[in-house]
């Protein structure tokens, strides 16, 4: 009796032990990203902290080239070796849903109590596609306006308390270009991205703001042959072809660091660069609303969770929200590469608001315009810059390059 | 062996041409299975995809004819095959003539023969983002080496490649280039394939050193030349990195090549069917203009 008592309470000792060891051994979870530039060693930093201040999850981190992201992903979703977690931009997101790539995150959110209402709403909307949430976004990275402090003061354009006095209409674009030119004929008053990258970002976010919109709400039929895409298109035409007031193909990045622009229209994650760079007095603030109202093009990370050949493994994704609840709560420090955290009480907190130039450009994330949810992301963008390249190259009158944009977007989202 | 040998004599032959034909196929099986493998399954199934629609992700889809039909109604496609000819008559000339002259030059002896010969020789070794880049940056409009000493002797300077009517010439330029030294090379040791003798006899026959060539060297170049003709036909229709590093294919599709279109369409929309008929058509297109060529060639041997 004495001895069955003995084996039994070793056996049950043995048992606690080995459970708890298992229990603590720490959750595995890799993590498919596409950072190389000024933000992967924000990324690193953040997955090597949340690793070292905690003992139950273990990221590990997988650099994928960016120009092989998306075909390397979806070679793995087919070849059943997708990563557990992989970040993504929203506007690709459609076309991974409808072929059922990634798993529908919302009970996962709700058992594990995820702060979804400190989300940033429009940002919170564009990772839902048929009232579910497959994406948890960790930025919002809009255009903003970066202006150049000593070019503006140069041609006098400050305002009586000595801040710089942004253009705000078309006509003060153009006289605001005129008085750069004047100063120094060298100078580019805007640089705009404008070939093959993004070109058209400016002329979303300019058609936006006039009132019009670049698709129909079924995601197919193009909208942007309107009065207000024809607008916007008008005032990108007469800034660069008829003024000569951005330079096509010169990196808009490279003029504003090299101090040749008074101004650039770009994407947030410049602020890294440009604040790197000595000798360059500059400012950021959203981009003016210039046909009336405010809106900027932009786009999100956000991270997945692909759907794995063997189910879904439900510790992984626990682990992963875990994961993602402090990466975006620790959101200043991903910010630092440019990016506009998403949660709202990051916004508010010391850490985001003490760093330079970011809060200035903040709320920019609310006025956000999205490439709309459609299956062919990359196409629909290139067609659209391969046409307001043409017309910046002044092969193409508005009107043509509007109709042909029109026919051609037609057919790609047929 | 020894004590019968009427039977070694008779089964020695089989069996030495049994163990030859083992160590034969022994020495071709791995390289056979994985050119099997890797590239007879591959060519067989893109045809496959070829008639199918498929996106990776899903199952492909019988579509029948239904992606060629589509491949000749589409603009893009033959504007890229025109963009793709444009490339091949304006490189494959100037890299093949440049590189006879070259090693004709390099054949001679003199003084630093060997240093110039591995100058000229030496940006083939170069990665192509590496050429491409030191191009790119040579080339670029505001800041570039090239335009700042155009500007600096008062010509005006063109945002190379960025324009529709320089862009596809200055990739011209740089693959010539790069690749030159390849050809270069090839014709060099061809050169010293001419039997001495030749030319001792075209010397006694008071050959002028015209003649000697137009008689001699390039008589004897003649199977090299159809070499090189063939192979820089093909390469320079296959070009692809020059034009995904330089320009994407822009401004607004103006260089954009057949082989860049194919992967557009594979692995930015992942249109696997279509993107597959693309690679069939231009497989095809490629045979032919070699069959041409080889015929055409073949034909001067002969004479």
């Amino acid at each position: 009796m004495k001895r069955l008592f003995v084996i039994l309470s070793v056996t049950v000792i043995l048992g606690v032990l080995l459970a708890s060891s298992v229990l603590a051994s720490p959750v595995k979870v890799t993590y498919w990203t596409f950072f190389s530039g000024g933000d992967a060693e924000y990324m690193q930093d953040l997955i090597a902290r949340f690793n070292a201040e905690q003992d139950e999850v273990v990221i590990e981190e997988e650099v994928i080239p960016w120009g092989e992201y998306y075909t390397r992903l979806t070679a793995a979703l087919a070849g059943g070796n997708a990563p557990d977690i992989g970040i993504f931009h929203i506007t690709h997101l459609p076309s991974f849903v409808n072929r059922n790539a990634f798993v529908a995150l919302d009970d996962y959110l709700e058992d594990y109590g995820f702060p979804v209402e400190d989300f940033n709403p429009v940002t919170w909307e564009a990772v839902q596609l048929n009232d579910s949430v497959y994406a948890i976004p960790i930025d919002t990275h809009p255009e903003v306006f970066y202006y150049n402090v000593d070019i503006f003061k140069a041609v006098g354009w400050v305002n009586e308390d000595g801040s710089v006095r942004i253009p705000q209409t078309p006509d003060e674009l153009i006289e605001f270009g005129k008085a750069v030119k004047a100063y120094d004929p060298e100078l580019v008053p805007y640089a705009m991205d404008t070939a093959p990258g993004g070109a058209y970002r400016i002329w979303l976010g300019l058609l936006t703001q006039a009132g019009g919109k670049l698709l129909e709400e079924d995601g197919k039929t193009p909208a942007f042959n309107s009065p207000e895409g024809r607008k916007a298109l008008e005032l990108l035409y007469s800034i660069v072809v008829e003024h000569g007031f951005s330079e096509v193909g010169t990196s808009a990045q490279l003029l504003f660091r090299e101090q040749d622009a008074a101004v650039q229209i770009g994407g947030v994650w410049n602020t890294g660069v440009h604040e790197k760079q000595e000798g360059l007095n500059f400012g950021a603030t959203m981009v003016p609303p210039i046909f009336g109202q405010r809106a900027n093009w932009a786009n999100s990370h956000a991270i997945i969770v692909p759907r794995q050949r063997g189910g879904v493994d439900e510790a992984k994704i626990k682990a992963s929200l875990a994961f993602l609840d402090w990466m975006t709560a620790n959101g200043a420090s991903w910010a630092k590469a440019g990016h506009i955290p998403p949660r709202i009480s990051v916004l508010e907190s010391e850490d985001f608001n003490s760093l330079p130039y970011r809060p200035e450009y903040a709320q920019a994330a609310e006025y956000a315009v999205f490439l709309p949810p459609t299956t062919s992301p990359s196409e629909l963008e290139n067609v659209l810059n391969e046409y307001i390249e043409a017309l910046y190259h002044d092969q193409l009158t508005v009107e043509e390059a509007l109709n042909r944009m029109e026919a051609e977007v037609a057919n790609i989202l047929r | 062996m020894v004590q019968n040998p009427q039977v070694s004599v008779h089964r020695s032959p089989f069996r030495k041409k049994l163990k030859e034909t083992l160590t034969g196929y022994l020495f071709i099986g791995p390289y056979f299975a994985a050119l099997l493998g890797l590239l007879f399954y591959p060519i067989l199934y893109g045809l496959f995809i070829s008639f199918h629609e498929w996106d990776i992700l899903g199952l492909p889809r019988y579509v029948g004819l239904e992606n060629y039909i589509r491949l000749v109604n589409d603009p893009v496609f033959w504007s890229s095959l025109r963009n793709t000819f444009e490339f091949t008559v304006m490189s494959s000339p100037p890299i093949i003539i440049i590189a006879l002259l070259l090693a004709l030059a390099l054949n001679r002896p003199f003084r630093g023969r060997t240093l110039f010969r591995g100058i000229f020789f030496f940006p083939y070794l170069l990665s192509i983002s590496v050429a491409t880049t030191i191009w790119i940056w040579l080339l670029q409009n505001r800041y570039g080496l090239l335009n700042y000493y155009l500007r600096q002797i008062g010509l005006t300077a063109p945002d190379w490649l960025n324009s529709t009517t320089y862009a596809m010439p200055a990739i011209v330029v740089t693959t010539i280039w790069w690749t030159l030294g390849f050809n270069l090379i090839i014709f060099l040791a061809g050169l010293q394939d001419i039997p001495e003798q030749l030319y001792e006899a075209a010397k006694i026959d008071g050959a002028t050193p015209w003649d000697t060539f137009w008689h001699v060297t390039l008589p004897g170049l003649r199977r090299i030349f159809r070499f090189v003709v063939i192979m820089q036909v093909i390469a320079s229709l296959k070009i692809f990195g020059q034009v995904y590093i330089m320009t994407q294919g822009g401004p607004f599709g103006s260089t954009r090549v057949l082989s860049m279109y194919l992967y557009e369409q594979a692995f930015t929309y992942f249109r696997m069917g279509y993107a597959s008929a693309i690679g069939y058509v231009f497989l095809v297109i490629v045979l032919i203009l070699t069959l041409i060529q080889w015929k055409l060639m073949g034909a001067e041997e002969r004479d």
